[in-house]
């Protein structure tokens, strides 16, 4: 089983099968110069229709239509027509079924300086999540993921210096998908651009535990049409494959005769082309002697919201912080129950960690 | 001969981990440089910087070990990758102590400029040289977690770096660009919990401020429009314990940018009074009032 892959450029774009993330700059050609050479009142590849890439010098130029280019110019696994699904034909210059939104690169301000300095997150998820984006540990900026499951954050106004952000999905049963991280170095007069992302499953189980050959139901949301592979207990043989449908649903039927007795876990990865998401987040169930079925829960009961309100953020982080190092923490304080307030409590609430 | 010896181990040490493709540890704490010179009585800089080696870590926490050829003039943490401490770096009985997490982890940064995931600063230390000698910056009780839920500490490698305190010595260019910018926008909340400063209405606050740091906080609370600042840490127990005066609260970078933003009741606007504890006088009355039932039924059970 493969994990993610990063590989940064400057200047160029360039993909391979492993090439997950890509980080492009500013550069000195007419379609990367941030300069609406043509007076189109469009500026630079991709918005300049006569751009082909960021590497072409010239905005006249008529490019090839991206569903006809062989490139994978929205990165979502599938290239020009008829197997992008958003291209309408092989003329279609946008393999985005939606325009990429305006931006301090493609016109408004002229290319000033602050519209510059930004950061931009592209890629995929399951369709119309709920997304939220977190500089530093402070949600951001949120916005839902279109039908396709395709989404663009972007950020501006940001000094130079080097950033943590964070984005995770919410799907349309309130699940919520495991986080992804990116540590980005933000430079001044530069746009960096992290595309590629493809996001996390969400997972749920019916049951905690199962009887021994029974079915356990594993389900959640995930890519469109992406198959998802499901891994027990980290091995990196799947158990089962489930395919997404066009809401991005999936749902397998685990028989559970082949894994023993005791506690286990499992996890979920969705893979659609040659691109690999992120591992899910891990849930735990038991083989037993009898089913045990979930209980209606709050979706939100991460042990570490210690003041329930369905976040982990900066107010957990206070009262878990008023009780470092103290005796007598209340016990749900004390996240992992290990009778002290240390920074392993503060290791696992930066894992639910929601903003 | 020995101070040789070291830094030649240290400097092999730092390549073999840069290098190696497999690595062995999932943090590498190490100094850059990993060999410093300072003149006696001047100035110089030395950042303490982690590598994940691919693997992503939510908090790290331990000490830096100051040689006493040496004092320490300023710790910065503005480009650290911690963006929340638990402890923020301090000088205490010669050791520099830190203890901070990263939500959603750290696995390296990248930028417009390479292929590599880069090393991340954790914070420098600006010192000064005392005495004529060859000494160390060491590590001493270093730790870090992995981000896995489980808070599963992770095996760790620590670089040493020499320093060298000489007669004369060069005296270190300033080239840090001036602050101009304020700390980055971010938004407080007043809350109430049982659990914590007990069940006082308070506000809690942090921003990051990436030119030069948040050199202090301030909080004002009125109900007339005139601001009065204090000086405050997170949480402040607020003056007027009600959530109807507006709170204000202040950041201050080192070089003088202020950012103030107004703080809101809990989140969302309404008051966060979630109580995650009972408090203890929910348990003294459930207490009286079994003993009181108690009494009843034993009494009535005597009588019929």
């Amino acid at each position: 089983m493969c994990c993610w892959f990063y590989t940064v450029h400057a200047q160029t774009l360039q993909e391979s099968s492993d090439e997950m993330l890509i980080v492009t700059i500013l550069g000195d050609t007419a379609c990367s110069d941030g300069v609406d050479n043509d007076g189109d009142t469009f500026i630079d590849f991709p918005n300049d229709p006569g751009c082909g890439s960021y590497t072409d010098d010239d905005e006249n130029d008529a490019p090839i239509p991206q569903c006809s280019d062989g490139i994978d110019n929205d990165s979502d696994g599938l290239i020009d027509y008829p197997n992008d699904t958003g291209c309408d034909d092989a003329n279609d210059d946008n393999e985005y079924v939606y325009s990429p939104p305006p931006s301090g690169g493609s016109g408004g301000s002229g290319g000033s300086s602050p519209d510059k300095t930004a950061v931009r997150f592209r890629g995929l998820t399951f369709p119309e999540a709920e997304l939220s984006l977190l500089k530093s540990g402070q949600v951001i900026e949120t916005d839902t993921a279109n039908s396709l499951g395709e989404f663009d954050l972007r950020l501006s106004d940001l000094a130079e210096g080097q950033y943590n952000f964070v984005i995770f999905g919410i799907d349309s049963e309130e699940l919520r998908s495991e986080t992804s991280a990116f540590n980005v170095s933000i430079e001044e007069d530069v746009t960096t651009s992290v595309t590629g992302i493809y996001m996390p499953p969400t997972i749920r189980l019916d049951k905690i535990q199962v009887k021994n050959g029974n079915i356990l139901t594993v389900d959640g949301y995930a890519m469109p049409y992406a198959e998802v592979y499901l891994y027990v207990d980290g091995d990196i043989d799947t158990v089962g494959v489930a395919t997404s449908s066009a809401a991005g649903k999936w749902l397998y039927e685990l028989n559970t005769g082949s894994i023993g007795y005791g506690d286990h876990t499992i996890r979920a990865q969705a893979v659609k082309g040659s691109f690999e998401s992120m591992l899910s987040n891990s849930l735990s169930f038991k083989i037993g002697l009898s089913d045990i079925f979930q209980t209606v829960t709050d979706s939100c009961g991460s042990v570490a919201d210690v003041n329930y309100d369905c976040r982990v953020n900066l107010i957990d982080f206070s009262i878990v912080a008023f009780w470092y190092k103290k005796d007598g923490a209340p016990s749900n304080v004390d996240i992992n129950n290990d009778g002290v307030v240390d920074i392993k409590d503060f290791s696992i609430m930066a894992y639910h960690w929601t903003g | 001969m020995y101070r040789v010896l070291f830094l030649q181990l240290a400097i092999i040490h730092t390549l073999l981990f840069c290098i190696c493709t497999t690595p062995l540890y999932a943090a590498t704490y190490y100094f850059d440089p990993v060999h410093n010179e300072v003149g006696e009585g001047q100035v110089n800089e030395v950042a303490v910087l982690v590598n994940t080696n691919g693997e992503y870590i939510n908090a790290f926490e331990g000490a830096v070990v100051i040689p006493d050829t040496v004092s320490v003039v300023d710790v910065k943490t503005n480009d650290s990758v911690v963006d929340l401490w638990l402890s923020a770096p301090a000088l205490t009985d010669g050791r520099i102590t830190f203890s901070g997490i990263v939500p959603g982890g750290f696995d390296g940064i990248r930028s417009a400029y390479g292929d590599e995931r880069k090393s991340g600063i954790l914070l420098r230390i600006v010192y000064k040289g005392e005495h004529v000698g060859s000494e160390s910056f060491m590590f001493e009780d270093m730790k870090a977690y992995l981000h896995d839920g489980k808070a599963t500490e992770a095996e760790v490698d620590l670089v040493p770096a020499v320093v060298d305190v000489v007669r004369g010595g060069i005296k270190r260019e300033e080239t840090e660009k001036k602050d101009t910018v304020k700390p980055e926008v971010f938004e407080p909340y007043i809350v109430q919990d049982n659990a914590l400063a007990d069940s006082a209405y308070v506000v809690v606050f942090h921003t990051s401020d990436r030119g030069s740091g948040v050199a202090y906080y301030e909080v004002s609370e009125t109900s007339t429009g005139e601001k009065k600042w204090v000086r405050a840490n997170s949480p402040f127990v607020l003056k007027y314990q009600t959530c109807s005066n507006d709170v204000y609260v202040k950041a201050v970078d080192y070089a003088g940018n202020e950012r103030v933003v107004q703080a809101v009741c809990g989140e969302d606007g309404r008051i966060v009074q979630a109580f995650s504890v009972l408090p203890k006088w929910f348990w003294y009355v459930a207490a009286l009032l079994f003993v009181l039932l108690l009494f009843v039924y034993i009494r009535r059970s005597r009588t019929g």
